[in-house]
């Protein structure tokens, strides 16, 4: 009788200790190996190179797909009217520098009037978004 | 004897509210992050005010379509554009001037950015 009441109490609380010890290790490897991603589209596709360097990268809001097509803030807008949504917005950090995630597939003449257009905004230092490279392991 | 029975349920503290948050903490991160290692590569466009640049020390390099390099006009192969590009600083060509051609994408005008910064020039501007 005292044998077969332990044991019920057993089944019905398991014990989580060593569950919650798996799920605390998982989450801890994904906060330290990864990086949040610093833009929302899942068309855009980054340019690669070589480079050894890191740089801390922010987050980026101005994007150009593939076939030209302006998002800054998740909105679609003409490239006629960015230089003045750039002016009017008033969260843009004009210290850092400006970084545009533009797809590797887009021509780079389209990705030069972008440039012009941001840096008739009044922003000098502007970056383009890339994937970086490895020499020894190729793509990660 | 009441007492003595709520003190034995304190002791066993129930864990699933941790657990909850520690799952959904752990869905967040997965979902959020990536694992890509992101770099950037500068722009610099020709604008006004650079018409006073020395033009003695201007290396034009034309990027093509498919990663071509033209340097001085002459096309280029991969295996021997850092030694072109090494020749045109020694050269004293310190200033480039990259010309992207019409049919050239971002891919190709990125990894020719990347190659002739890593050559040493000191001013990279870029026009189309």
């Amino acid at each position: 009788m005292r044998l077969r009441h332990n044991q019920q109490i057993k089944k019905k609380q398991p014990d989580l200790t060593s569950l919650i010890n798996v799920v605390f290790l998982i989450l801890i490897f994904f906060i330290v190996a990864g990086v949040l991603r610093p833009f929302n589209d899942d068309t855009i596709e980054l340019a690669q190179h070589f480079e050894d360097q890191t740089g801390a990268i922010v987050a980026s809001r101005l994007i150009v797909r593939q076939d030209g097509i302006l998002r800054y803030r998740n909105k679609t807008l003409p490239l006629d009217q960015l230089t003045g949504a750039l002016n009017a917005d008033q969260d843009l950090d004009r210290s850092k520098p400006f970084i545009i995630v533009a797809d590797a597939r887009l021509m780079a003449g389209v990705l030069l009037s972008v440039t012009r257009a941001v840096r008739a905004s009044g922003l000098s230092d502007v970056s383009i978004l890339t994937q970086r490279q490895q020499a020894s392991r190729g793509q990660l | 004897m009441r007492l003595k029975f709520q003190i034995s349920r304190r002791q066993a503290l129930s864990l699933t509210p941790l657990i909850d948050v520690v799952f959904l903490l752990l869905v967040f991160f997965m979902l959020a992050s990536t694992f890509v290692r992101f770099s950037t590569v500068k722009i610099e466009t020709a604008g006004a005010g650079n018409s006073q640049a020395d033009r003695t020390k201007l290396a034009l390099i034309h990027i093509g379509k498919d990663r071509a390099v033209l340097i001085n006009g002459l096309q280029v192969s991969d295996d021997q554009l850092s030694a072109g590009l090494e020749k045109l600083i020694a050269d004293g060509k310190t200033n480039a001037v990259v010309v992207v051609r019409k049919e050239a994408n971002v891919s190709d005008l990125v990894s020719g950015l990347a190659q002739v910064r890593a050559a040493g020039f000191t001013s990279v501007r870029v026009v189309d």
